[in-house]
């Protein structure tokens, strides 16, 4: 069996690895890179919990074969944290926007790719950014909170700078 | 799922070369149906060619009376699109009542349209627009409406080595307009279980031309006669309306046979016929 390889760049840094065509980028992160934040919800697009962003842009990385990341920038919820977390991710557990937290760091993703376009997003706005992102527990109204106060204080923050 | 190469063509030709080279190549761009077929078995090309980043088949172009989409442009890109907000409503609507936006931002005009769905959302739009598609390969080149493309559930008529390289479609003039209707399960990450676009011009208060193509009542989207000839010359007032409900619910019953999802969708139709109106009441001032 052939490999492929693939050059990417994961959360900051560039990675090369060699790995079976057949990988999905959900597979590349997951078992090669062992990042498992991304998660494999259903395989079929149709849930994303496995949402990555792909230069910048939210995608299912269960339907992206893992060569076509070959060359791009790839985010994952484990690149999100700096020395703190992310203003999402503490608004998410300040908000009660986590139960099982399966669907999590998609929803986090999906509402940064959101936000780092639309700072200013009606509630709205980010129904329709997370319409990719099922989630089975919260009945969503606390993560459309948090991506709310996120965004408020993002905005704050830039005001507080003089922007 | 074994061996295949993986191959990234930056452009057409090159992925014209490797059509050459490989008898069982899939060309891949979004993969939002096209992975799935592999990992499911349903396929097992000896090679993937990768086209989401040929830039010379990503784009939008309005040239003359016509508008060009590459085949691997997104429905993100087609739903942002500046020349999408002011021309060819339904298919920006279609684009962007596809599933969610992790599916918009990868999936393209070229694989909706090649994958052959039944409940394609951009094909109802595009066969309602009378929409053409430019087909490529290492043989030449040929054009084909998008209606001629497909040939049953999930099969088209494209040739092995053939790559659909755009779609074109009349941009219309300011009394044209035009909307699409998906009726699904959920308000997004659902398969459209009955589309519906409708294109028409409307002047000195009479409808002309009228163009509406039903999807996800038969193997593929076509266009209903009965329910444009209920359209074509009537007023602008809500006349017509009875007559061209009953026209889309007989082609609908018509093409849904004995299936099992009749019963309920040539009722449902009706529905969707009206709201897809009702949006075009909003629509036209005039």
């Amino acid at each position: 069996m052939n490999t492929v390889h693939v050059r990417v760049r994961l959360n900051g840094e560039w990675r090369e690895v060699d790995v079976p065509p057949y990988y999905r980028l959900l597979d590349l992160i997951r078992t090669t890179f062992g990042l498992t934040g991304t998660k494999e919800g259903c395989g079929e697009g149709e849930c994303g919990a496995c949402t990555v962003l792909l230069d910048g842009m939210a995608v299912d990385s269960c339907l992206m074969m893992a060569f076509q990341a070959d060359g791009r920038d790839v985010l994952t919820i484990e690149g999100l944290a700096g020395d703190e977390l992310h203003v999402l991710q503490q608004s998410f557990i300040d908000r009660g926007a986590v139960q099982c937290g399966y669907c999590t760091p998609g929803m986090i993703l999906s509402a940064k790719a959101l936000l780092d376009k639309n700072p200013r997003p009606t509630r709205q706005e980010i129904k329709v950014a997370l319409s990719g992102n099922l989630c089975r527990c919260t009945g969503y109204q606390k993560i459309l909170d948090a991506v709310e106060t996120a965004a408020n204080q993002i905005a704050a923050a830039r005001g507080g700078e003089g922007k | 799922m074994g061996s295949f190469a993986c191959l990234t063509a930056r452009s057409e030709r090159e992925a014209l070369t490797y059509l050459k080279k490989y008898e069982n190549a899939k060309l891949l761009a979004g993969g939002t149906d096209l992975v799935l077929a592999l990992r499911e078995k349903k396929i097992a090309p000896q090679a993937l060619i990768d086209i989401s980043r040929a830039e010379d088949l990503r784009y939008i172009r309005r040239s003359g009376d016509f508008i060009h989409i590459g085949s691997a442009t997104t429905f993100t890109e087609i739903v942002e699109s500046p020349i999408m907000q002011k021309k060819a409503r339904a298919l920006r609507l279609a684009a962007g009542a596809v599933g969610a936006p992790q599916i918009r931002n990868t999936g393209t005009i070229g694989g909706n349209i090649a994958t052959a769905s039944p409940a394609a959302d951009t094909v109802p739009a595009l066969v309602a627009l009378e929409a053409r598609c430019v087909i490529v390969s290492p043989r030449g080149q040929r054009e084909a409406g998008v209606g001629d493309l497909l040939a049953g559930v999930g099969k088209n008529t494209l040739a092995p080595d053939e790559l659909i390289r755009e779609v074109y479609f009349a941009a219309g003039d300011d009394h044209t307009y035009s909307t699409f209707v998906k009726f699904g399960r959920r308000n997004a990450l659902a398969i459209a279980r009955i589309n519906l676009a409708v294109v028409l011009s409307v002047r000195d208060h009479t409808i002309y031309n009228p163009r509406v193509a039903l999807g996800s009542v038969a193997p593929n989207a076509y266009r209903s006669k009965a329910a444009e000839e209920a359209l074509a010359g009537r007023p602008w007032d809500k006349s017509a309306m009875p007559g061209f409900w009953q026209a889309v619910a007989a082609d609908a019953a018509n093409t849904l046979g004995n299936r099992p999802s009749a019963v309920w969708k040539k009722e449902a139709v009706v529905g969707v016929a009206r709201q897809a109106m009702e949006d075009l009441w909003q629509e036209v001032r005039e």
